[in-house]
């Protein structure tokens, strides 16, 4: 089921709440959280009821493990890391298995494959389960409670990925008031939505055929190369922002508090900026399962002064290109998807390096400082511009046919089937086909006006304040559940635009009302006669 | 060594890995409030902290902490004479 539809809007999430709510009035949270669950296994089950037993197979056995982890720890630690280690390799070879099983089947083989839905978030939910459970961060769990951790339908597709010790205590204590989170819940769910329906899917309809034609072998001409590039960069972040927001939203109507997952990215300065705004639960545990544990190891064993050169390589350098690389092979199988990684990896090692300098060199520091803030996040831009090109287009040579038309290496004029690809050239060309000059005219502005939602998608993501921004004052990420301060980077909710203030602040009123519960009705009406997945589902 | 010395001494690790001797560390000081405090200078500052105070941390522990009054926490528990 998708978010975006009558079914899951004016059907399964009213019901849902209704009785999830009505549960808990009449006392009886168990079984409140039991029709949560019940809920949650058919929202996965619409989809295709055969992977369900994969589902619940993973959590029966991570659930085992996790209370093997109890009765061994303290005890015998040598018996307790080897069950997580256990756990760990069962996971991951779960996940390769659907994931990497198709490159033995030869060329194309993995062009095709239907990936077991969200099977890498909750496979690594429930690894970092095991290890929290491992290190003594979470005590014994009732089966319910876990099982609704890792099915719970608002992140179980495309996360946020969430912590057990972030979301399940919430279920105790609930924040706020229902109607406070139902009307800031609603509002984070129409933005979400906006985001999807109107931005991501408007933009998919004519980057995926210019994509399909460069993965068929076509050149594509420098003007439709770089729509296709920057295309699909705004379409990919909306689609997937507007997921998280979406679910974040739903959650707080649940009086749940999910994780933020990304703060506008795109106005990013620097590359290690970028990923401290990009899928941030992602970067979150990246950083502490895999870099954190890695650098920490590698640079107690070096000599050298942390200051040198060869410190820098050893504890940054080498293990940022190695998870960026990991990172990348998650999301597929492919080559495409190394290369997209370990450029990742290979700019984060370079704009470190550099930042290395400019502590060496007050020259050179002196040069940083001079650099203009559009320019940086131009180029900044501009380098995620060129990698998402390998995350979307099917293979590196479909990649590099595109990089090449925005090189303008591409002279030979397109074919005109090519053109016939992108839509609103599509209708010119039929058109040019009658020789009706009146409706090419007309034709002509409707088409561009499609093109219309780059710069409109761009001047978003650039200038607009986020979610976040835009409801700071309601967010209030201040404690977590366990009474600790929120960690920080993905609870840290900016200021509101000073200068927008009065314009862009959401406040419980008439206005905010009617705006969100007709941006939900329009973006719903949109989405209903043209059906697209997520993009992030795949993974 | 009282908190104050602590925080103090976590100070200038800090401003020794930025290179920045403006940066002021509070107890809900977090690494996002400082700019250049990333994964890496996270990492650093780690390792700087266990040097200078003879104490080693757990990657668990590293990665669990959330701000600065945490890190103090910590490296107190950990403090041979506390």
């Amino acid at each position: 089921m998708l978010f975006p539809t009558y079914l899951f809007a004016f059907f399964f999430l009213p019901v849902c709440l209704v009785c999830y709510y009505l549960l808990r009035f009449l006392g009886r949270p168990r079984l409140a959280i039991l029709s949560l669950i019940g809920f949650s296994l058919f929202f996965y089950a619409w989809w295709n009821p055969g992977y369900l037993w994969i589902l619940i197979g993973s959590i029966l056995a991570n659930y085992l493990l996790s209370r093997a982890l109890i009765a061994a720890r303290g005890s015998r630690p040598a018996l307790t890391t080897g069950i997580l280690i256990v756990g760990v390799i069962g996971n991951l070879a779960v996940l390769a298995h659907y994931k990497y099983w198709c490159l033995l089947g030869g060329d194309g083989a993995c062009q095709n494959v239907v990936l077991p839905l969200a099977i890498s978030f909750f496979t690594f939910q429930q690894i970092e389960f095991l290890i929290d459970t491992w290190n003594g961060r979470i005590s014994a769990q009732p089966f319910t409670t876990y099982s609704l951790f890792v099915t719970f339908f608002l992140h179980l597709i495309a996360g946020p990925i969430t912590r057990h010790s972030e979301m399940m205590p919430q279920f105790e204590r609930p924040n706020d008031s229902v109607a406070a989170n139902l009307s800031i819940g609603l509002t984070i769910f129409a933005i979400g939505l906006g985001k999807k329906v109107f931005l991501a899917d408007s933009i998919g309809i004519f980057t995926d055929p210019l994509f399909a034609s460069a993965a068929s072998g076509n050149a594509l001409p420098l003007l439709p190369a770089w729509i296709a590039a920057v295309g699909f960069t705004l379409q990919l972040y909306f689609d997937f922002s507007g997921y998280s927001d979406m679910a974040i939203g739903v959650g707080r109507m649940f009086g749940i508090k999910l994780p933020l997952n990304f703060n506008s990215p795109f106005k990013a300065r620097n590359i290690v900026d970028f990923w401290q705004r990009w899928h941030l639960t992602l970067t979150r545990y990246i950083n502490a399962h895999l870099y954190g544990p890695i650098a920490a190891s590698v640079a107690r064993r070096l000599t050298s002064k942390p200051n040198s050169f060869s410190y820098l390589m050893c504890v940054m350098a080498a293990p940022t290109i190695l998870v960026m690389t990991i990172a990348g092979i998650w999301h597929g199988a492919g080559l495409q998807y190394v290369v997209f990684g370990a450029m990742h990896g290979v700019l984060l090692a370079a704009y470190q390096t550099f930042r290395w300098g400019t502590r060496r060199w007050r020259r050179l520091e002196t040069f940083r400082q001079s650099l203009p803030a559009w320019l940086c996040v131009a180029v900044t831009f501009g380098f995620v511009v060129i990698s998402f090109v390998f995350f979307k287009a099917g293979s590196v040579d479909a990649a590099l046919t595109i990089l090449k038309g925005m090189a303008g290496l591409t002279w030979a004029p397109a074919a005109p089937e090519i053109l016939a690809q992108l839509s609103p050239l599509k209708r010119i060309a039929l058109l040019i086909g009658q020789e009706e000059l009146r409706n090419i005219v007309i034709h002509l502005t409707y088409g561009y006006f499609e093109l219309l939602v780059i710069p409109v998608g761009l001047a978003i993501a650039w200038f607009a304040p986020n979610m976040q921004e835009f409801l700071s004052a309601h967010l209030s990420y201040q404690a977590e559940p366990d009474g600790k301060a929120a960690s920080p980077v993905v609870y840290k909710v900016p200021p509101a635009k000073g200068r927008f203030d009065l314009l862009w602040v959401w406040r419980p009123n008439v206005i905010m009302a009617s705006l969100t519960a007709g941006l939900v009705i329009s973006a719903l009406m949109k989405a209903n006669y043209q059906s697209a997945a997520f993009l992030y589902f795949q993974f | 060594m009282t908190r104050d010395e602590v925080l103090n001494r976590v100070t200038g690790l800090i401003r020794e890995i930025l290179d920045d001797e403006t940066v002021v560390l509070n107890e809900t000081t977090s690494a996002p409030d400082v700019p250049g405090w990333d994964s890496f200078n996270n990492i650093n500052l780690m390792i700087a902290v266990e040097k200078a105070f003879a104490v080693s941390f757990r990657a668990h522990e590293i990665e669990a902490l959330r701000n600065v009054g945490e890190l103090l926490d910590m490296i107190e528990r950990k403090l041979p004479n506390a």
